[in-house]
C-alpha cells in the first residue's frame, strides 16, 4: 500500500515542470516593445535638458543690468539753405540771391543796433525794401522760418517819421507799420505784417548788399 | 487480481487530479503576469506619457522664445542714467524736466494769443524756477525766440508771471517791451502785439507727490 503512493507524487512534480515552463516565453518578447520608442525617449530627454539650459541662460541675461545711456535732449539743427548761383552774378558764401541783392539772415537774435553793426562788419546794410513784391517775398520767408526780422527802418522822434537807413522817408503806400510810433521803435518784419518793436528787443535781422558782377 | 486493478485505477485518478490542479495554478500565474505586461504596454498609458513629454517640451520652448524676445526688446530700449523719472508722465508732444512738462509751439502769435493757446491746453505760458531750468529751455528752443510767462503793465511796472506771482529777478530782463521772451541771449522783452513762438508749461500730477525725491538732471 505505501510504495504506490510515493511513486505517484514524484510523477506529478515532473509533469508540472514540463508543461508550465514553455507558454510564457513568447509573451515576454512582446514586453520589450519596438526600438524607435527608446530612441524617441532619449531624444526627448536631451531636448528637455537643452531647453532647461537655455531657460537658465536667458533668465541670467534678464537679471543683469541693461546698458546705460546718458540723457540727451534732441536739439533740432538749423539747415542752411543752398546758395543760389549764376554764371554772371554771384553772392558770397552763406548769402542768398534775391533778384539783384544778396541777403544775409542772422543765426542769432540781438538788439537792432547790434544787427546794424553786424551788417556793417559784413560790408552791408540792414535790409531796405523797394517794392511790394520784395515785401511779400520776405513775409513768406519769415513764415517759413517761424521768425521775425529787424530791417533797416527806424522811427525818428524829431521828425516824427519812419526813415530807411539810406535816409529816405518811408512811403506808407508801400508798407504800413503796425504798432506804436514812438521813440526807440524799429521795424520788424513778420509773416503777415511789419511791426513796430522796441529797438532794444532781441530779434534776428537781415542784411543786404548790392550784387557785384564777377 | 481485481483488488490490484482497483488500486491502480484509483492511483491513476489521483495522478490526473493533482496534475490538473497544478497546471491550473501555473496558468493563473501566467495570466497575472500577462495582465501586468499588458498594462505596462497598454496604449492608454503610452499615450499619456507621450502627452506629458510633449506638453513639457512645448512649455519650455515657449518660455525660451518669450525670454529671448523680452531680452531683445529690452536691449533696444536702454535705461537712461540720470533721466528724470517724471518725464514719462508728460502728455504726448510735451517735454519733461524735473516736475514740469513743457510744450514748444510751432505756430507764432502775439503774447495774448500765446497765453490763450496755453490755457486751452490746461496750462499757461512758461515759468522757470531755477537757472538749470532756464538753461534747459534755452537749449531746447532751437534758433527761434519763444514767448514765456513774464509780462508787465508798462516799462515802469514790475515784472510778473502769467500766474500773477511776482518775478524774483533771477535773471536780468533786457529789451524795452512789456512781454518777456526767451532768446539766444537769455530773457529779452518785446511789445505784446509782435509775433513769436511760445512755451507752455504745466506740472505733472504724479511728479508733484515725488517732488522731494526727484533728482535734478545734470
Amino acid at each position: 500500500m505505501d510504495a504506490p503512493v510515493l511513486y505517484a507524487e514524484l510523477h506529478l512534480a515532473n509533469t508540472q515542470g514540463l508543461r508550465c515552463t514553455s507558454p510564457p516565453s513568447p509573451r515576454q518578447d512582446a514586453c520589450w516593445g519596438s526600438g524607435w520608442h527608446r530612441v524617441a525617449l532619449k531624444l526627448g530627454c536631451v531636448g528637455l535638458i537643452l531647453l532647461l539650459m537655455g531657460l537658465s541662460v536667458l533668465v541670467g541675461f534678464l537679471v543683469q543690468k541693461p546698458p546705460i545711456e546718458k540723457c540727451s535732449v534732441a536739439v533740432q539743427e538749423n539747415k542752411t539753405e543752398p546758395t543760389v548761383r549764376s554764371t554772371i552774378l554771384e553772392c558770397p558764401r552763406d548769402w542768398h540771391l534775391h533778384w539783384n541783392k544778396c541777403l544775409f539772415i542772422s543765426q542769432t537774435s540781438r538788439p537792432w543796433a547790434e544787427g546794424l553793426a553786424d551788417c556793417s562788419l559784413r560790408g552791408a546794410t540792414l535790409l531796405l525794401i523797394g517794392d511790394g513784391k520784395e515785401l511779400k517775398l520776405l513775409q513768406d520767408f519769415s513764415k517759413g522760418k517761424g521768425q521775425q526780422f529787424f530791417i533797416g527802418l527806424k522811427y525818428v522822434q524829431e521828425d516824427k517819421v519812419w526813415k530807411w537807413m539810406n535816409g529816405s522817408i518811408l512811403n506808407t503806400n508801400l508798407l504800413r507799420i503796425t504798432g506804436k510810433n514812438e521813440e526807440n521803435s524799429c521795424a520788424l518784419i513778420s509773416h503777415t505784417e511789419v511791426f513796430s518793436d522796441s529797438c532794444s528787443s532781441d530779434n534776428h535781422w537781415i542784411c543786404q548788399k548790392t550784387l557785384k558782377r564777377v | 487480481m481485481s483488488a490490484v486493478k482497483i488500486e491502480e485505477a484509483s492511483v491513476d485518478k489521483l495522478k490526473i487530479h493533482l496534475t490538473a490542479t497544478a497546471c491550473l495554478q501555473e496558468e493563473d500565474k501566467g495570466k497575472v503576469l500577462q495582465g501586468k505586461l499588458l498594462r505596462s504596454i497598454s496604449p492608454e498609458s503610452r499615450v499619456k506619457l507621450h502627452c506629458c513629454y510633449g506638453v513639457v517640451i512645448v512649455v519650455l520652448t515657449v518660455a525660451v522664445v518669450a525670454l529671448s524676445v523680452a531680452l531683445s526688446v529690452r536691449n533696444k530700449i536702454p535705461v537712461m542714467e540720470n533721466c528724470e523719472p517724471c518725464s514719462a508722465t508728460c502728455p504726448s508732444g510735451w517735454i519733461g524736466f524735473g516736475s514740469k512738462c513743457f510744450y514748444f509751439s510751432e505756430d507764432v502769435g502775439n503774447w495774448t494769443f500765446s497765453q490763450s493757446s496755453c490755457m486751452a491746453l490746461d496750462s499757461h505760458l512758461a515759468l522757470f524756477d531755477s537757472l538749470e531750468e532756464l538753461i534747459f529751455l534755452k537749449r531746447y528752443k532751437g534758433p527761434s525766440d519763444h514767448w514765456i510767462g513774464l509780462h508787465r503793465a508798462s516799462t515802469k511796472h514790475p515784472w510778473i508771471w502769467a500766474d500773477d506771482t511776482e518775478y524774483s529777478n533771477l535773471v536780468l530782463i533786457r529789451g524795452g517791451g512789456q512781454c518777456g521772451f526767451l532768446s539766444d541771449n537769455g530773457i529779452s522783452s518785446g511789445r505784446d502785439y509782435t509775433h513769436r513762438k511760445w512755451i507752455c508749461n504745466k506740472s505733472s500730477s504724479i511728479c508733484k507727490s515725488k517732488l522731494g525725491n526727484v533728482p535734478r538732471h545734470v
